[in-house]
């Protein structure tokens, strides 16, 4: 019986002081986590960056004519974003955070009108991204949802 | 009946002193506990905002300055954190609590401007500071640069960011 009462006092002392420890360490898991989260959703959000702005570098490179469809996903780690698309390059915006990924400049247009203009890129949807030559002989990015 | 009441009040005797023990001595041992969970959140806070840097997504306010003042740091950079340590620089009669400065070491070799390397430094810096402050909740002593962070016993302040 002795024996038993021995067990159960360094136990109730151990798991105490395990307590305390434990404790202790629940924020600086919890901020990790966060931080985490947070790089995967920034590096998926450069990705996508990236990939946008490559694609319109291609579209142009590629001369008059030239297209290539874009598919935007659905949401980035489940979480809502922004993407917009100037003449100097792809912003994507994500908890308040905002990043750049520059392409060659050159003007863009969200129709055959071709007016210089921001191009908002909405989730979920398919693009054309394609080349268009002007009467002056200039060369366009013109994006369309399809 | 007697007898399990008695293994009761034994029971509950022990686990009183016991807990009055381990009190005490996580009392005596608090000081160590948190210099280790604001050093914990420390490293967190560094790492989150080296990685702003590298994946150069940043709050719109900072990617407007940016794009005026430091454009370089609108393209990813490799931001890599050396090393954490600080320097107890003792009591502090006006805050009542021990002042503690934390000093980051990081390497970014890609970017070589001075100017451009204060501005990573002074991100990290401000999200070391803001991570402690979350960690031990006392947004609401200090102000909106987290500067200085209080906790129970101590005052944190950070150094400049060195750059090997």
């Amino acid at each position: 019986m002795d024996n038993k009462g021995i067990l159960t006092v360094e136990l109730i002392f151990v798991t105490l002081l395990l307590i305390i420890v434990i404790s202790s360490l629940i924020p600086i898991i919890n901020d990790r986590m966060n931080t985490a989260s947070q790089t995967d959703d920034l590096g998926t959000a450069r990705m996508l960056a990236e990939n946008i702005a490559e694609t319109v570098n291609k579209v142009y490179t590629g001369g008059n004519g030239h297209s290539i469809t874009f598919n935007m996903p659905e949401n980035i780690n489940r979480k809502n974003y922004e993407a917009t698309v100037n003449s100097t390059g792809a912003y994507v915006k994500i908890d308040g955070m905002i990043g750049k990924s520059f392409t060659a400049p050159h003007k863009i247009s969200s129709s055959s009108e071709l007016k210089n203009e921001k191009v908002t890129l909405l989730k979920g949807q398919n693009y054309t991204i394609k080349n268009v030559e002007d009467s002056d002989g200039y060369n366009w990015i013109v994006i369309v949802s399809e | 009946m007697d007898i399990k009441g008695q293994m009761s009040l034994e029971f509950i005797i022990m686990v009183g002193l016991i807990l009055v023990i381990v009190l005490s001595v996580a009392s005596a041992f608090g000081d160590d506990i948190e210099l280790t969970q604001a050093m914990g959140a420390a490293r967190s806070g560094a790492i989150n905002g080296a990685n702003m840097n590298s994946f150069a997504f940043y709050p719109e306010t900072a990617f407007n300055n940016y794009t005026s003042q430091n454009p370089s740091l609108i393209n990813p950079s490799n931001v890599k954190i050396i090393e954490i340590n600080y320097k107890n620089y003792g009591y502090n009669a006006t805050y009542n609590k021990t002042r503690i400065q934390i000093r980051i070491t990081a390497s970014t070799p890609s970017v070589k401007n001075s100017d451009d390397r204060n501005s990573i430094g002074d991100r990290i810096n401000f999200y070391v500071r803001k991570s402690i402050c979350e960690s031990f909740g006392t947004s609401n002593l200090t102000n909106k640069l987290y500067n200085p962070v209080l906790s129970n016993r101590y005052i944190f302040t950070t150094a400049d960011v060195k750059w090997v």
